[in-house]
């Protein structure tokens, strides 16, 4: 069983709803760099956009570009997976709880701190009904979206998804993961990804996901016995499988950073600029590792 | 007066989110509810919440919301009546 990546597109460091990257990157110094925002009127009219943080402008753009794109209007199902979820406005809402009581707090804020609410947001705005899930699982939340997706298409629930990762980055939460040395190296940003995936190729499909596997605290051992075995089953030696340098440089990290790896290796296959088969690992603090096959359609 | 209005027009932009919105585009009569700005009830809550918080006005009679928040110019009337701070 497969699934085809139909469509996908990203707002980020770089230009957004863009493929420019490839050709063009922006290239910044500065260790935190936030998003570039779309033009979001085209997709969210004024009344509703002031009720949706960041994050959910973001989430709401890219869903709707792939679903354009894609012609897949309305998903069997929708599923993403943040780190933070909308950590921006859960920030204002609890400083004020801390600078001011519990007198004045704001209900918009409120409502956009609740951090597992993107995927119903998707869905409100493209009026679907069907499967729905957010995951908030650090590190590997983007994986775990994307391994349910895959999972209900192996059991044939479902023809077609948006999967999507999503994370916001304030300068709050930067310096204080800056204080215990976590960005050491690292350019910090926010991820705003989503993809339309379904179980039947076309033409314009960018990339045919094979696999997609998570171990919880593997070792080594375990990591390269799941690749084998993977390998093995998908009928393409190891060697045949190409793990593409990181778009972490172009990109910027953030907890659903993996979903700008899968991104950007679905745009190269499109272009024929990639290897015929690309495997993603992710080894989030050496506690959870993810691993993605995907292969040319 | 005056002065109140435009400070008035700022926070409801600041705390309403009305990004694209600047104080000379609200008009200080036109209501501010369902038609005027369209605001609704969850904008209500943010115009009760930032009454008490920037100018200490807790609102004790519900019946009277209506009246008061029926377009900038009566909010600032009754806030320069009722302010404590």
């Amino acid at each position: 069983m497969s699934a085809y990546i139909q469509a996908a597109a990203q707002i980020s460091i770089q230009k957004p709803l863009s493929d420019e990257w490839l050709t063009d990157p922006l290239v910044y110094e500065e260790p935190f760099r936030r998003a570039i925002e779309a033009d979001y009127k085209p997709f969210i009219d004024p009344v509703s956009s002031r009720r949706m943080g960041k994050i959910l402008k973001r989430a709401i753009a890219t869903a709707a570009t792939v679903a354009g794109e894609s012609g897949i209007s309305s998903p069997d199902a929708i599923i993403c997976g943040t780190g933070l979820g909308c950590i921006e406005n859960t920030e204002k809402f609890l400083s004020a709880m801390v600078n001011e009581g519990e007198s004045f707090l704001q209900p918009t804020h409120f409502i956009n701190s609740t951090h597992n609410t993107i995927s119903s947001h998707i869905a409100v705005y493209l009026k679907c009904n069907g499967y729905n899930s957010t995951y908030v699982h650090l590190g590997v939340s983007f994986e775990c979206a994307l391994l349910d997706a895959f999972m209900q298409f192996q059991l044939g629930r479902i023809r077609s998804a948006l999967v999507g990762g999503h994370d916001e980055m304030t300068s709050d939460y930067f310096n204080m993961l800056d204080r215990i040395g976590f960005w050491e190296g690292k350019v910090a940003s926010e991820c705003a990804v989503s993809f339309m995936i379904s179980d039947t190729a076309t033409p314009a499909s960018m990339a045919r996901i094979r696999e997609v596997i998570l171990l919880h605290n593997p070792g080594k051992e375990r990591i390269e016995e799941a690749i084998n075995t993977t390998c093995k089953k998908l009928g393409i030696p190891r060697q045949e499988w190409v793990s593409p340098p990181s778009v972490k440089p172009v990109f910027g990290e953030s907890f659903t950073e993996p979903a700008y790896e899968l991104y950007a290796a679905a745009v190269r296959m499109k272009k024929n600029i990639s290897p015929d088969n690309v495997l993603l690992i992710n080894n989030h603090q050496d506690r959870e590792t993810s691993l993605i096959f995907i292969s040319k359609c | 007066m005056e002065e109140l209005i435009l400070e008035l027009k700022k926070q409801i932009i600041e705390a309403l989110n009305l990004e694209e919105t600047t104080p000379d585009d609200i008009d200080t009569n036109a209501p501010l509810f369902v038609e005027g700005l369209g605001l609704d009830s969850i904008d209500a809550l943010e115009l009760i919440v930032l009454m008490e918080k920037n100018y200490g006005i807790k609102l004790t009679d519900p019946g009277k919301s209506k009246e008061i928040f029926k377009s900038v110019a009566t909010m600032a009337e009754f806030i320069q009546a009722n302010r404590t701070k």
